[in-house]
């Protein structure tokens, strides 16, 4: 172990967003990402389950808490403000759990867990991963600010230049990438016992690359197998550091897969007189109208519209089982080209435990293969294309250990159990 | 409003100077970008509250009627003790609108160095109703009002100051008053002319860089005036800055839409072209830096009442009867009170729009609490009427005699400036009263009658016979230095009525 640390064994936690199993055994095996190859020979990798819905703020918060949705209470990028048809975005603020960190008996660097906005005052540093507005409050201790401001760090690629140009997008992962491992490396030299460092332009990428992963005549197919090779090169370097006993985990908080088809579920509901619109799609949630029964929020968040909850709520309490049927009724009965869309409908209580379960949606969806769930209020058809290519998905996240043994069947609670040993 | 609603009821955070935005979430490609692009398909615009911090970030559409941190008051929805700068606060608008608004529970600072004072001082004049130092008038307003106004002296050119009072105080509203605002002053030469527009435009170009950099999400409520438009002799109505969207321009037979572009402007005198100026500088700004603006094409203001500045003497606000910063009407009740007959230059078929005080106050705080949204240039007309000069001089001659027993007589003078003596004229004012509910209140013949009531009082009548020296015109636009000669001397109602009718569309 280089740096300056005591003598005690470290322990350094790697995690690459987004990233499906096969992925990585597949580079591993094609022999371009040799680290990851030599890695695998020596520990344990597995698939590993996300939480629902597969989503990196939920799953990471899952990952650092070791606690469910119900108990963390993140259920999604986004959440409706009390009261309102407004949305905001849960981050740290809203985390109902305790992440590893707040064990004060250890000293910590941490480095770009998403959904971990603002950065929390730790025995350590911490630096924020997305979605991170400001930088500044994004870095614990202040100090940390100046640092990274002279590496002209970024949390994320701006991923407006994806939407402009995939040429430019893919500039700026690179970018981002070599950040990223100036960052780890300064802060390497800290003093720690637990060192974790995410990798996020992996997500990023798939998303907007996924098919020139699958197709090696795909323009940017070598772009994108050479980013996986610059995150093989760092997590080599980062290897050669470690010390016989120092252990290490590696993972990611999901997998990803091409997308088939888009599926505005909010349509479904439309076009079955659950959900009634404005005429101002612009206005998001806000143009749910009167005699709403349920409406959905992203991924496959299925909300109903009850009557204390918000304003322009239909559903009195002894209306919710009828309801509840009648949606997973017309959900489960979905099809696209004769193929089931939706694999399961989840009702909360059969997925989530804990203190949070109250604020959970009513109903959860988790899709067949390919099929991407929008609950996006702005839509015109039920299935549609647009410019992504690739979907998270719910059973391929990889759980890698170099020393410990692996659980059986791995769920992304089950990290936090290797952190804290 | 019809359904009973206030004005600002559906206005959200989009237009809240208390949210500051953060750029946009990418719920497909789970990231983020800094830039702004609120209409996005899967990109959802993301802000932070100044007042709710326990929000975190979240989309900018709750509504002020749904904000605890908006209140309702007489004039809509007010974000609570909301801050407002006011730049200019010594001057006639300034003075009154910083009572109006710190008695309504506005926190009102405001700046100003006195540059009014020194200029109607350099006329060898003096405001006819007294007023005291600033000093005094802050302590008069902690007396009798109870209200505490964070004034400083400063010159608005002062940028290192002035960008240091804004961070201090992240004002939500910036009332930019702090120009001078007289085309007579700006004629007399080239040094004035220079000063005029050195004071205005760059002042204005100043305040827009800092507020880029210091306060970007406050609303800039810019004083423009009615006399950027001129007065078109093809009679083509007078819009609220931006053409609308049904508006055709012919040529060739070919037609284009002008929806959206800036209408003509005609300013006759470098004071105007000032006030032109900075139309075009606001507006490049909030193009450029997503900042918001209303400019408010005011027209000429008269009258001296609002409960505030009425409430004690030393809280009262100045006005000036010479010929460089009196207005119209103010003018014309000086001169009926001092029994100089009321002067009208040319024709006096010149039509304005024109606005009692009191009602410029009240339009001025429904501005304030309904904020343009992010990057929105908007222009309103604010006038509550379109009067024709000789008929103006008309009703103060009529007030004067019959209710204060004056003998107002009225004389023609040869025309100091150039300008159209006989036009038509038609004013688009739609906005205020249709988008910010505003009914004016105020007849001219009831502030005339206070204004009479004020001025004839015996203190104030011999300050005004102390300078009477600075009544006549002298100031010609030709650059002559001579008095305006006397055309024709009349008595009220002797002339009958006809020409151009002003037109006022508000619906």
């Amino acid at each position: 172990m280089t740096g300056n640390h005591g003598s005690e064994p470290k322990k350094v936690i790697i995690g690459i967003d987004g990233v499906p199993v096969d992925l990585i055994r597949d580079l591993a095996d094609r022999g371009r990402m040799p680290n990851v190859e030599s890695l695998l020979s020596e520990g344990e990798m597995s698939a590993m389950r996300a939480a629902i819905p597969e989503i990196s703020n939920v799953n990471w918060s899952s990952i650092v808490t070791g606690k469910n949705p119900g108990e963390h209470g993140i259920f999604g990028f986004t959440d409706l403000i009390k009261g309102t048809y407004t949305i905001n975005f849960p981050d740290r603020r809203a985390l109902k759990a305790s992440p590893f960190w707040e064990d004060e008996e250890r000293r910590y660097v941490i480095l770009n867990v998403p959904a971990m906005y603002p950065a929390p005052e730790i025995n350590g540093i911490f630096v924020s991963g997305f979605v991170s507005p400001q930088l500044g409050k994004a870095v614990s201790p202040d100090s940390t600010l100046n640092v990274l401001e002279k590496m002209d760090y970024q949390v994320d690629v701006d991923s407006e230049k994806a939407h402009k140009s995939k040429r430019l997008f893919l500039d700026q992962l690179f970018e981002t990438l070599e950040k990223r491992e100036k960052a780890y490396k300064h802060f390497w030299e800290e003093k720690w016992d637990v060192f974790m460092l995410v990798f996020t332009g992996s997500d990023r990428l798939e998303h907007f690359l996924f098919d020139a992963y699958i197709d090696e005549e795909h323009e940017y197919h070598e772009r994108f197998v050479e980013y996986f090779e610059e995150v093989d090169r760092i997590i080599g370097d980062i290897v050669d550091r470690l010390g016989e006993d120092d252990e290490l985990v590696m993972l990611s908080d999901h997998g990803m897969e091409l997308i088939k088809e888009n599926v505005n579920l909010n349509k479904v509901l439309e076009d079955e007189g659950i959900l009634k619109t404005g005429n101002k799609p612009s206005e998001r949630y806000r143009n749910i109208r009167e005699g709403t029964k349920a409406f959905v929020l992203d991924p496959g968040r299925v909300y109903l519209n009850k009557k204390d909850k918000y304003p322009r709520g239909k559903v009195g309490k002894d209306e919710e089982e009828v309801f509840l049927d009648e949606i997973m009724d017309v959900f489960e009965e979905l099809v696209c080209d004769g193929e089931k869309v939706i694999e399961e409908v989840h009702r909360k209580d059969e997925i989530y435990f804990g203190e949070e379960v109250e604020r959970a949606p009513d109903l959860v969806l988790t899709p067949a293969s390919g099929y991407n769930l929008k609950g996006s209020m702005r839509y015109e058809d039920v299935f549609e294309q647009n410019v992504f290519k690739g979907k998270h998905t719910l059973n391929d996240a990889f759980l890698y250990s170099k020393n410990s043994d692996l659980p059986e069947e791995p769920k992304v609670e089950d990290v936090r159990n290797l952190i804290d040993d | 409003m019809s359904d009973g609603k206030l004005h600002n009821a559906d206005n959200t955070c989009w237009n809240c100077p208390a949210a500051k935005f953060r750029g946009n979430v990418d719920f497909r490609g789970c990231g983020q970008s800094r830039r702004i692009v609120p209409k996005g398909e899967d990109k959802q615009l993301m802000i932070e509250c100044r007042r709710r911090d326990e929000l975190g970030h979240f989309e900018p559409n709750i509504t002020f009627e749904q904000c605890p941190e908006w209140e309702k008051m007489e004039y809509g929805y007010m974000l609570k003790n909301m801050k407002v700068m006011i730049l200019g606060m010594d001057g006639y608008l300034g003075w009154t609108l910083s009572l109006w608004l710190a008695n309504r529970g506005f926190e009102v600072s405001g700046i100003d160095d006195y540059t009014r004072r020194d200029c109607v001082m350099e006329k060898g004049s003096h405001t006819v109703v007294p007023i005291p130092r600033m000093t005094k008038k802050l302590e008069a307003a902690r007396d009798e009002l109870d209200i505490t106004l964070n004034f400083r002296k400063m010159d608005l050119n002062d940028r290192k100051k002035l960008r240091e009072f804004i961070e201090e105080v992240k004002p939500e509203s910036i009332v930019h008053y702090a120009e001078i605002p007289s085309p007579p002053y700006s004629m007399v030469d080239a040094e004035h002319a220079i000063e005029v527009q050195r004071n205005n435009v760059l002042g204005t170009l100043g305040l827009l860089h800092i507020m880029r950099d210091v306060v970007p999400m406050t609303s800039l409520l810019k004083l423009g005036t009615m006399g950027e438009y001129g007065s078109p002799l093809t009679g083509r109505p007078l819009f609220e800055g931006l053409f609308p969207n049904d508006a055709i321009l012919e040529w060739n037979d070919r037609e284009w839409s002008l929806g959206g572009e800036m209408t003509p402007r005609d300013p006759h005198s470098f004071y105007h072209v000032s006030k032109v100026q900075d139309t075009y500088n606001v507006y490049e700004a909030c193009k450029y830096w997503w900042l918001r603006s209303y400019d408010i094409m005011q027209g000429i203001i008269y009258g001296v009442h609002t409960d505030e500045v009425a409430a004690h003497p030393d809280l009262r606000t100045r006005l000036d009867y010479d010929e460089w910063f009196g207005t119209v009407i103010n003018r014309f009740v000086t001169q009926a009170v001092h029994g100089i007959p009321l002067t009208i230059y040319g024709e006096g078929e010149q039509i304005r729009g024109m606005i009692a005080l009191q009602d410029a106050m009240e339009c001025m705080t429904r501005l304030i609490v309904s904020p343009p949204e992010p990057g929105q240039y908007d222009v309103v007309n604010q006038v509550s009427g379109l009067h024709k000069i000789k008929d103006v001089a008309e009703t103060v001659a009529e007030v004067g005699n019959e209710k204060f027993d004056l003998d107002v007589t009225i004389q023609r003078l040869e025309n100091p400036r150039v300008e159209a003596e006989k036009h038509p004229m038609e004013v688009v004012s739609r906005k205020l009263p249709q988008e910010h509910g505003f009914d004016p209140k105020v007849s001219m013949e009831k502030e005339v009658e206070r204004m009479f009531d004020l001025l004839t009082k015996e203190e104030i009548k011999k300050r005004i016979k102390e300078k009477k020296h600075v009544i006549m015109p002298r100031t010609r636009w030709s650059g002559e230095k001579k008095e305006s000669g006397v055309l024709e001397v009349y008595k009220p109602g002797e002339k009958e009525k006809g020409g151009y009718e002003g037109r006022l569309d508000t619906e």
